[in-house]
């Protein structure tokens, strides 16, 4: 019995993993069978490490000589699982946290029945396949109804439109789209995710909402999770700041949630910081507009005065740098570019209804517009900014707007001055373009008055940054990777580890040359010819070997050293190279087989049981 | 017989007609020939499922446009966009952009196989042609769904399951020969016949026999050809009254390493000498590993050194190290990337299968041996696929060459 059940397991298993090779029925149990594998072998870890403290305890307490090492190699092992299971240090993943909104669990039975949505329509029906996993707990047909529990988050609704290709169901799923959502005050703050049994409210809950969401349901786990929601939204995080930009106020869009004061130098969140709060308050930094020949030169003296003076390619590096801002033409295009009407996708309603009105082909798009270009006065304005610092991005944004100026061009604008650079990043370029220069030698003032705004910049960021991760509650705090980038593990890993690594790997090439000494001698044909052999293929991989034979012509280049290094490599051992492979796949086909059938059983242990 | 030759004519005319298989209502809209700003679309379009597969696939085939220079180097290059939808007159979405080879040139039709199809689903397929200035044809489109079906048997690995079913087969018979009594002869392996020896002169000198048995799990089958030899070591072991040790870069090889050194020790009579402590997981690292070996075998210098299994950068450490402390070694592995550096330093070497044929020829056992006859068989059938093989690219590149006029 001891030995013919794991008989049994190998042989099945054995098999099983062939028939997964030929019939695709059996691809997925192939697949676990290799996944059950893993699970073992994480289990044996177990008795691994046990036997490894084992061995290393008895030493210790035999103080056998050198029980020093069996101690050492007993804590790193210790602290090295200790850093890996604990995750010390680990962040939390940031694909896994819901920055900016506030959760409470809640089961999905307890959610309000007054949210739950009915709409007409069928659930395909499908041979091998079922709702997506993120609606099946939620979505059900009753009655020819489909009914959802739950308000259906955006990658619920592109799951659905993925599980069948049929403009009907395409538009059975927009309807549910539609209906299957919070009232109009609380859309897009407030929503429920049944993957993670929690409701969530995105930003501070106002009174109102709690109002309105506390009447939806008398379930008292409805109730206890609007109240934690409220209550934790209301929570504000101050930070200390060092300093702030120069001229800095609160965007007009964080005006409700940012405040900042000036003694103590503080900055305030309420409640919970999304990423676009979290940018929207780093990006405070005006865009840099073209510099004018007169401001060209009074940055080079400027940076003249505090060092030596700037050589001619030194300073046709600055010039360069300070004309290649933006220019108001370059917006322009840019704005008119965005204003070119695009084509506009259909739902697959209106699809749906032209198929019932028997068009054959259905252009998923309505025709586009008219291009919208800017007009003159608009053009005037944007010039009118390049020239006067007075006048801010949000004063220009106004002064379009007073005509016709689409979404798209506002999304350009915006994007534009997002990629073009600040005081600082300019600074940081011409700093770093100085130094690629050979001979430059900046002085100590020069180097920090180049690099005094990038450096404002950063520490800003850097405030934001820790502003944005203290007012954030973790949703899961260990999902993160445990070798995480400055985490203990990867401590551990990148200045103990690869260093030792490292360390034996280079050794071999003192073992290479040992061996090479014992073995490369002309004691008789074979050793010759292995000899030279090794003599061409080490010459021909260096500049000293290529070169020698050079001088060969072309049409014997075939015996140059390099040559034949490769005809050597590419013929002659590659033959044997693939002599051995076939020897030993045809060994594996025969092992295995045996192995599966029972011959051979010595893996088991005795053939007594 | 005028009227005879017209129906014979009219009946040619019949069977020339292209014939298509499953879903394939040719429907198209050829638009007006002649006009250099239009573009004809295929005259022909059929779907059907691919054969022998997973149920994923589906084989389309379409004419060219009668319009298609047939050249890959033209200005005017059709290409042809092939979009799917779900329903017939529905949303189709594009799959694939799909450029004529010259085989499809000379076919005067394209087969394309769409990937990812949901089996049991119904599709519908249309094929436009376009060419690099912008210009499109109306659609060619099938009018009739077609369905992707599952197969029980993966087409692809034709040849694979023939193969393994001819080396399976002879390494069975060979079994089964061998049971019935019939001798075969093995040629003797120096590296094996060395193992007594090894560990006879471990016993005489009083230190122990060390047995590395590679780096990987017991899932590869290096691993599992080094226990089989392992455990005819440990037999050997105990019956000399020898130590064997065997640290391990796996928790499930120390497992089993265990079980059968055990095992081995109770056959051999010896079950009180067996001690587990000598058989202990060390790490997974690579060089952690190599790191304790050679530190182990420098201090307490084992006689014997057997290196069996999947070995990596660290072969050359352990077999110097072995050097250095006079051990007699032994290794084997099918990593031909190591075998020279095995070669080079240790005494006797398995070279690639002879790894594989160890367990056999160590047990002596009849049913063992005609496994290893079976494999040559199978080199028996490279062999002639080689030979066959070279003679016909040797003709090919002859006659392509016009030595045959």
């Amino acid at each position: 019995m001891k030995r013919t059940v794991p008989l049994l397991i190998t042989t099945i298993s054995g098999f099983l993993l062939i028939a997964a090779a030929f019939i695709p029925a059996t691809e997925s149990w192939g697949e676990v069978v290799t996944v059950w594998f893993d699970i073992l072998a994480a289990i044996a870890f177990i008795l691994g490490g046990g036997n490894l403290m084992k061995v290393n305890l008895k030493k210790i307490s035999d103080r056998v000589p050198g029980w020093g090492y069996a101690a050492v190699t007993l804590i790193a092992f210790l602290l090295t699982l200790a850093a890996g299971l604990g995750k010390i240090g680990s962040p939390p993943a940031s694909d896994q946290e819901f920055y900016g909104e506030t959760f409470a669990s809640l089961p999905a039975a307890a959610f309000p029945e007054s949210q739950v949505t009915r709409i007409a329509g069928e659930i395909p029906e499908k041979e091998e396949a079922q709702l997506p996993d993120s609606v099946r707990r939620q979505m059900s047909q009753e009655q020819g109804e489909i009914v959802f529990r739950g308000w259906i988050l955006p990658n619920q609704i592109e799951d659905l439109k993925s599980f069948k290709q049929t403009l009907e169901w395409q538009c059975t799923v927009e309807n549910l789209a539609e209906a299957a959502q919070p009232p109009e005050s609380l859309r897009g703050k407030a929503f429920y995710y049944s993957d993670h049994s929690a409701l969530s409210f995105r930003g501070v809950m106002d009174e109102a909402s709690r109002t309105e969401l506390a009447a939806m349901s008398d379930d008292t786990r409805w109730q206890q999770a609007v109240d934690s929601i409220y209550e934790a939204s209301q929570k504000t995080t101050t930070i200390d700041v060092d300093a702030v930009p120069t001229g800095f106020a609160v965007p007009a869009s964080l005006a409700d949630v940012v405040s900042y004061s000036v003694s103590p130098q503080q900055l305030s969140m309420a409640g919970p910081m999304s990423r676009s709060q979290r940018d929207a308050l780093i990006n405070v930094f005006p865009p840099l507009r073209p510099a004018s020949e007169a401001e060209i030169q009074q940055f080079i003296d400027e940076l003249n005065g505090l060092g030596e003076p700037l050589t001619e390619e030194q300073q046709q590096v600055v010039e360069r740098n300070l004309r290649g801002g933006w220019t108001a033409e370059e917006l322009i295009t840019v704005l008119d570019g965005a204003g070119q009407a695009q084509p506009v996708a259909k739902t697959a309603c209106e699809m749906l209804a032209e198929k019932e009105q028997g068009v054959t082909e259905i252009d998923p798009f309505h025709p586009p517009g008219d291009d919208v270009e800017l007009t003159n006065s608009q053009q005037a304005a944007i010039g009118q900014f390049a020239n006067d610092e007075s006048i801010t991005v949000a004063d220009l944004v106004d002064q379009l707007q007073a005509e016709t100026f689409t979404g798209a061009q506002a999304g350009a604008m915006a994007a534009f001055f997002a990629a073009s650079p600040t005081a600082g990043g300019r600074g940081k370029t011409i700093f770093q373009d100085l130094l690629k220069l050979p001979g430059t030698n900046l002085s100590t003032g020069q180097r920090d008055w180049l690099l005094a705004d990038f450096r404002s910049e950063f520490e800003w960021k850097k405030s934001v940054y820790q502003l944005f991760t203290a007012a954030h509650t973790p949703k899961y705090t260990w999902s993160g990777p445990y070798q995480s980038g400055g985490n203990l593990f990867w401590w551990l890993y990148e200045y103990a580890f690869k260093p030792l690594t490292a360390t034996m790997f280079a050794m071999l090439a003192f073992y290479v040359a040992s061996a090479a000494f014992r073995a490369f001698r002309a004691k008789n044909l074979e050793a010759i010819l292995l000899l030279g052999t090794a003599f061409i293929i080490l010459l021909g991989r260096t500049y000293i070997g290529v070169a020698m034979t050079a001088w060969i012509p072309d049409a014997l280049k075939a015996f140059r050293i390099d040559e034949l290094t490769i005809y050597i490599m590419s013929i002659f051992v590659t033959t044997g190279n693939r002599a051995i492979m076939i020897g030993v796949a045809l060994g594996i086909a025969s092992v295995s087989l045996k192995v599966l059938l029972g011959i051979d059983r010595s893996y088991l242990g005795s053939r007594e049981d | 017989m005028e009227r005879t030759q017209e129906l014979l004519m009219v009946l040619c005319v019949i069977c020339l007609l292209p014939i298509s298989a499953v879903g394939q209502e040719v429907d198209t809209d050829a638009g007006e020939a002649g006009d250099p700003a239009s573009l004809r679309a295929p005259t022909e379009i059929s779907a059907e499922d691919h054969p022998w597969d997973g149920g994923e696939e589906i084989e389309l085939t379409f004419s060219l446009s009668p319009d298609d220079p047939k050249d890959l180097t033209s200005d005017d290059l059709v290409t042809y966009v092939v979009s799917r939808a779900g329903e017939y007159g529905g949303l189709y979405s594009e799959v694939a952009l799909v450029v004529p080879t010259a085989e499809d040139y000379e076919q005067g039709h394209i087969v394309y196989t769409v990937q990812n199809s949901e089996r049991g689903e119904p599709y519908f397929f249309r094929v436009q042609a376009t060419t690099l200035d912008g210009r499109t044809s109306p659609y060619a489109e099938t009018t009739e769904a077609v369905y992707s079906t599952r197969e029980w048997f993966a087409g692809h690995r034709t040849w694979l399951a023939i193969v393994t079913a001819l080396i399976s087969g002879a390494v069975i018979t060979f079994i089964l020969l061998a049971r019935a009594g019939i001798q075969l002869k093995i040629r003797k392996i120096a590296g094996l016949e060395a193992v007594s020896e090894a560990v006879g002169r471990a016993t005489e000198m009083g230190r122990s026999c060390l047995f590395v048995p590679g780096v990987q799990d017991m899932k590869d089958i290096q691993t599992i050809a080094a226990i089989t030899i392992l455990a005819r070591v440990a037999r050997t072991a105990a019956e000399y009254e020898a130590r064997v040790e065997v640290p391990t870069a796996r928790s499930l090889v120390m497992t089993a390493a265990r079980e059968t050194i055990e095992g081995s020790y109770l056959s051999a009579g010896r079950p009180d000498a067996y001690n587990e402590d000598l058989i202990y997981y060390v790490t997974d690292e690579q060089f952690g590993y190599v790191a304790y070996l050679s530190g182990m075998m420098v201090r307490e210098k084992p006689a014997a050194c057997f290196y069996m299994g999947s070995f990596f950068a660290e072969s050359l450490i352990l077999a110097e190290t072995g050097n250095s402390i006079g051990a007699i070694q032994i290794a084997g592995t099918a990593q031909p990337a190591q075998l020279p550096f095995f070669v080079a330093a240790c005494d006797y070497t398995l070279i690639g299968e002879e790894l594989f044929a160890a367990s056999a020829y160590l047990s002596g056992s009849s049913e063992e041996l005609g496994s290893l006859k079976g494999q040559d068989f199978g080199k028996l059938i490279v062999a002639v696929g080689i030979i066959v093989g070279c003679l016909i690219a040797t003709y090919h590149e002859l006659v392509n060459n016009g030595f045959f006029g």
